[in-house]
């Protein structure tokens, strides 16, 4: 029996995927986007959080050890939930495909009880591995950051050819695919390269469900300073509604759902 | 409070629409009603169940407190040193509306023992007219959790004198951390069958949560799975902390606002502060 990290269980979680799902959050990731959210699910092994509520002095424990089936059997009770809405289970992180072999089996046995899963994936590892860990899934949900390899490392620390490579592989093998893309002012947010994601997304074909927007936050900013680490980017944080209508411009036939839209 | 009734509520009016009050010359609450089944209400079973948990827990499992020093951090209201470090052993005791079995386990019990418990209770109309009269269950307590926890001092859940204690059969104001579908889990484990006067559950959600068909649907299958999985009564306000907070300090902006209180609908402006704080505390589930 595979051992995995993971930090948390959201349930109801209604952002990772079709209907009522759970997101597994595993801890680990191998990019360091400047706009992570999550720097205590980016960064490896367990953790503390030190901050202070109402002038009182608290801790919080990030991460444990969990084995699959003992994971599975606690996301099968949320059963009823995912077989009314079309939901399951997204494992998600950090990143969860670093944990392959532990993912791989938890949604094996999922797929037993019936239920759906899906990787919430950067995709950064290599072929093999994401094919493995995604055999008894449903979808897949897909971040594309960039388009230009230099953008996506001045973004995250490291070259996204064998994302873009790993993109392909699964469209052709007829995978499921929701395609997420964050936004991120003075970032990622060159209008030029998002037509070249576009293009990629469309070259993908049927496969791709829907491309979800992520317009970026700065919600994270507070778990860093729990971390004692700095936050790393400056900038703005407002998109004006007049980038999106370009935006969308360049997606023009493909499904696109833009977070905090509902259109 | 049925002798109240009785004398404050005779309704004649009432009366002339039920079967046999007529035949018995009696009103209503006079005897005149064949089958007089009153709604018994319960109040703070979760309060309850989690402070059952927290001593077996601390006292008896684990050791790490004893009887008398709980309660003495209790009477002192948890003031000091050590009451400050107990209430927070209690504090972290496992809660009601986390799918936790043994707390939620023990919540069903106090249920089971209550309706065991009540058949043997006669109602003031019992031998004087009724065919049959008892009481059947409800936690449909209306806003009576609010005043009741006036009344009652510190509890070994961690709860400070005078908050309100939980309302219907809902979770303990703040105590869910698990999110919506593991509250539903938690009250599917009562005999919810057998309260047939009425289980109180009430949640609140934020706006953004249902915004959209998408979402919209989410929910109407949130609604199904609960319903499917025994839970007959489930109430919602959907609104944020932010806004209820905005309307206690301008209520005259606010006097169209309608919050779901209990089991009923109320301006929320007009409620008293206490109940507007718990309305606020109930656990507002955001994504
Ligand atoms: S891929 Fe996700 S978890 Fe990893 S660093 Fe980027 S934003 Fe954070």
């Amino acid at each position: 029996m595979e051992k995995g990290l993971i930090s948390t269980i959201q349930g109801y979680s209604i952002k990772d995927g079709p209907g009522i799902r759970s997101t597994v959050f595993c801890v680990g990731c191998n990019l360091r986007c400047r706009w992570c959210s999550n720097p205590e699910l980016m960064l490896p092994g367990k953790k503390v959080m030190r901050f202070s509520l109402g002038g009182e002095e608290r801790q919080q424990e990030v991460g444990y050890e969990i084995e699959s089936r003992a994971l599975a059997e606690k996301l099968a009770r949320d059963r009823m939930f995912y077989a009314e809405t079309g939901g399951g289970v997204t494992f998600s992180g950090g990143e969860a495909a670093l944990q392959w072999k532990f993912v791989a089996e938890t949604a094996k046995i999922l797929s037993g009880m019936g239920i759906s899963s899906a990787l919430d994936t950067a995709g950064d590892v290599p072929w093999e591995v994401l094919d493995a860990v995604t055999e008894d899934m449903e979808y897949v949900l897909y971040d594309v950051k960039t388009f230009d390899d230099a953008m996506h490392r001045r973004c995250t620390g490291r070259s996204n050819a064998r994302i873009l490579e790993n993109l392909k592989k699964l469209a052709a093998k007829g995978r499921m695919l929701i395609i997420r893309m964050v936004i991120v002012p003075e970032y990622n947010d060159d209008l030029e390269d998002v037509r070249k994601r576009m293009e990629l997304v469309k070259s993908l074909g049927a496969c791709v469900k829907r491309v979800d927007i992520l317009p970026y936050h700065t919600l994270g900013k507070g778990k860093y300073q729990r971390l004692g680490i700095p936050y790393p980017i400056k900038g703005k944080e407002e998109i004006p509604q007049t980038y999106w209508n370009e935006f969308r411009q360049l997606g023009v036939g493909i499904s696109i759902v833009i977070a905090g839209e509902h259109g | 409070m049925a002798k109240f009734l009785a004398i404050y509520d005779a309704d004649p009016f009432a009366s002339a629409f039920i079967d046999n009050c007529m035949e018995k010359g009696k009103l209503l609450k006079n005897g005149g009603c064949q089958y007089d089944v009153i709604s018994q209400s319960n109040i703070g079973p979760a309060v309850l169940g989690n402070s059952f948990a927290a001593i077996k827990k601390l006292v008896f499992d684990e050791k790490k407190v004893s009887w008398e020093e709980l309660k003495q951090a209790m009477e002192a209201n948890w003031e000091g040193e050590d009451g400050k470090r107990i209430r927070k052993l209690c504090k972290e005791a496992p809660k009601f509306g986390n799918d936790e079995d043994e707390v939620d386990g023990i919540v069903a019990d106090i249920f089971e023992s209550y309706l065991e418990l009540l058949p043997a209770y006669k109602t003031d109309r019992t031998g004087k007219g009724p065919e049959i009269s008892c009481y059947t269950m409800s936690t449909s307590n209306i806003t009576s959790y609010v005043p009741n926890g006036l009344d009652v001092g510190a509890t070994p859940d961690g709860r400070m004198p005078i908050p309100p204690l939980n309302e219907g059969c809902s979770p303990t104001q703040g105590t869910d951390v698990n999110g919506p579908t593991a509250v539903i889990r938690s009250v599917a484990k009562l005999p919810n069958w057998k309260v047939a006067a009425g289980q109180l559950l009430n949640m609140r959600f934020a706006p953004g949560t249902l915004a959209g068909e998408e979402n919209l649907h989410k929910f109407v299958g949130f609604l199904r799975a609960s319903q499917r999985m025994g839970i007959y009564h489930n109430q919602f306000n959907v609104i944020d902390s932010k806004t209820l907070r905005d309307a206690q300090k301008h209520p005259e902006q606010y006097t169209d606002l309608i919050v779901r209180v209990a089991g009923y609908c109320a301006q929320f402006v007009s409620l008293m502060p206490e109940t507007q704080d718990a309305v606020i505390a109930r656990t507002e589930n955001v994504w």
